[in-house]
């Protein structure tokens, strides 16, 4: 399964944008215009959709797409 | 065409069950006049009004009538071809104007399995054109008004400018259906069932904190015979409803929302913090307050245009020692909602069953006194063709009151500028309750975002 793709296409429902526009180095709230609230609501969905578990303390850190990607994959090969 | 029944989603049932509790229809609904102060073709508005119903999903909701337990199921209208009312409102005062909108807003949509909304065109006193908006809260609440209104006068545009035809808005249903798949998703259901047990029982029972000081708990106590009491009697018989606005002016709103972007924090929690820590002030300094905060669950594309109410409320506790400075108290209030946010898709009307479980709160009783909901999407009109001209909106209160008091802040069309506003239950406060809560917002907002490094002891002592 290619997590990385289905990854942005989870995160294109959250913005204007295609996911082929998509950077590592994009950054969730000032570049893709995620509040608190639909920042949170991603990382649920994020769970729902992966069937893992996120840390709060560890998932508030991310800040960019790249850095999502990067944990969602250490919490997936656990 | 066979029609498909659903039920509601949550934020359709924390809307529906005050009717069934009240047994009135009239607590639900919303009702809205929004226009320019200029000439409008009616004959076009209508035109648009009649699309809107066929794009905007949601103005098909029906409902069933309810079943054995009072509850009701909803479908989808396959086309609603109703006419569009108009009303001459225009040759009265903007007061008398107001005043018989005001009174339409109490008309019930008493039966099951009709249209839940009508919309009206109205000429208003003063030169002011548009359309009076008479609707279930089920339908759609605030943002999804304001996109309804906002299309309609896109497809004005349209029409009578030639600007380019609106995007088409989400399909209600879709979006419904995956509401309803996410709360039928065990695996997150028992993690926010998880957390939120959490959350009621990591600092013990919540304490009441009121306007008009500890003297309300204490009469309770008083009234129960219970000296340890936490709660406060709630008024239920008179709920009629008092409103006060006011406005702040655009560069003190910006001052604020710079503010926030340099600090990284929402106006939400700015606006919670000044609300909890008049409290506080007016409550011998109580560090541990609980306000009530109103989410509307809109995030993805679809969430944003697809309408319906998807409004949520949870309770926001917050322990803040009065060492503590107004920077980090602001952020503990953000940690505090970024955690809820996390597990909003759980039913709050759960959450408050659970609150009041766990601590064996007496029936009629609250936590609460406050509640805020922050609604940062003004109504733009901002198709280049109505640039520059006057807008109005109000929203005329359903004459019932379900919170002591009830604040909404949103943007104001005209300037940008913060407007309050406020419902008060009448029975129990003054609008000079509510003159002084807002006094004293402002003065204690300004003063933090001035000095963020003034403890919250020192806001206190000193405002």
């Amino acid at each position: 399964m290619d997590h990385r793709n289905d990854f942005l296409q989870l995160v294109a429902k959250y913005c204007d944008k295609d996911a082929s526009e998509f950077t590592d180095d994009m950054r969730f709230r000032e570049d893709l215009g995620f509040n608190s609230l639909s920042f949170m609501t991603f990382l649920g969905d994020l769970e729902d959709t992966f069937d893992m578990e996120l840390e709060e303390e560890n998932a508030l850190k991310i800040t960019t797409i790249g850095e999502a990607i990067e944990y969602m994959n250490t919490l997936l090969s656990q | 065409m066979e029609r498909i029944l659903y039920p509601l989603n949550v934020g359709q049932m924390l809307q529906y069950l005050p009717i069934r509790e009240t047994g009135t229809q009239r607590c639900c609904n919303i009702s809205v006049f929004s226009g320019l102060q200029t000439e409008i073709d009616f004959d076009l508005l209508k035109r648009c009004i009649k699309d809107e119903y066929r794009r905007y999903e949601c103005l098909r909701l029906r409902f069933t009538a309810p079943d054995e337990e009072g509850f009701v199921q909803q479908y989808i209208a396959e086309r609603d071809d109703r006419d569009v009312p108009f009303l001459d409102l225009s040759d009265r005062t903007m007061e008398e104007a107001d005043a018989y909108l005001q009174e339409l807003t109490f008309e019930e949509f008493r039966d099951a399995e009709i249209p839940m909304v009508e919309i009206t065109m109205v000429r208003m006193p003063e030169g002011y054109n548009g359309m009076y908006i008479h609707v279930d809260h089920r339908l759609v609440d605030s943002s999804g008004l304001i996109v309804m209104v906002n299309d309609i006068m896109e497809l004005y545009c349209h029409y009578r400018f030639g600007s380019d035809y609106p995007e088409p808005l989400a399909s209600f249903e879709e979006v419904l259906i995956s509401d309803l798949e996410k709360a039928g998703n065990s695996k997150r259901q028992a993690r926010d069932e998880k957390f939120w047990h959490e959350y009621l029982t990591e600092n013990g029972e919540p304490i009441y904190s009121d306007v008009r000081g500890p003297r309300i708990l204490q009469e309770s106590r008083r009234r129960h015979s219970d000296k340890s009491l936490r709660v406060a009697d709630v008024e239920t018989r008179d709920r009629s409803v008092g409103v006060a606005d006011f406005h702040l002016e655009p560069e003190a709103t910006q001052t604020l929302l710079d503010f926030c972007a340099t600090q990284g924090v929402s106006m939400t929690n700015l606006i919670l913090l000044s609300m909890r820590t008049y409290l506080s002030k007016m409550n011998g300094g109580q560090e541990d307050i609980t306000l009530r905060n109103f989410v509307s669950r809109r995030s993805t594309r679809a969430e944003w245009t697809c309408g319906g109410s998807r409004v949520l409320s949870f309770p926001c506790r917050t322990i803040i020692p009065p060492d503590t400075e107004f920077l980090d108290a602001l952020y503990e209030v953000q940690n505090i909602q970024n955690r809820i946010y996390l597990h909003c898709n759980y039913d709050p009307v759960a959450v408050d069953s659970m609150l009041k479980k766990l601590y064996g709160a007496p029936a009629d009783t609250e936590y609460i006194s406050m509640s805020l909901t922050y609604q940062p999407m003004p109504v733009r009109m901002q198709n280049e063709h109505l640039a520059g001209i006057n807008t109005r909106s109000v929203w005329y209160p359903n004459g019932a009151a379900t919170k002591q008091i009830y604040l909404t802040v949103t943007h104001s069309s005209n300037d940008g500028g913060l407007i309050f506003d406020y419902h008060y239950q009448k029975a129990v406060l003054t609008y000079d309750d509510i003159q002084k809560l807002y006094y004293y917002m402002m003065k204690m907002m300004f003063r933090g975002v001035e000095e963020p490094d003034i403890t919250i002891g020192e806001l206190i002592s000193t405002t």
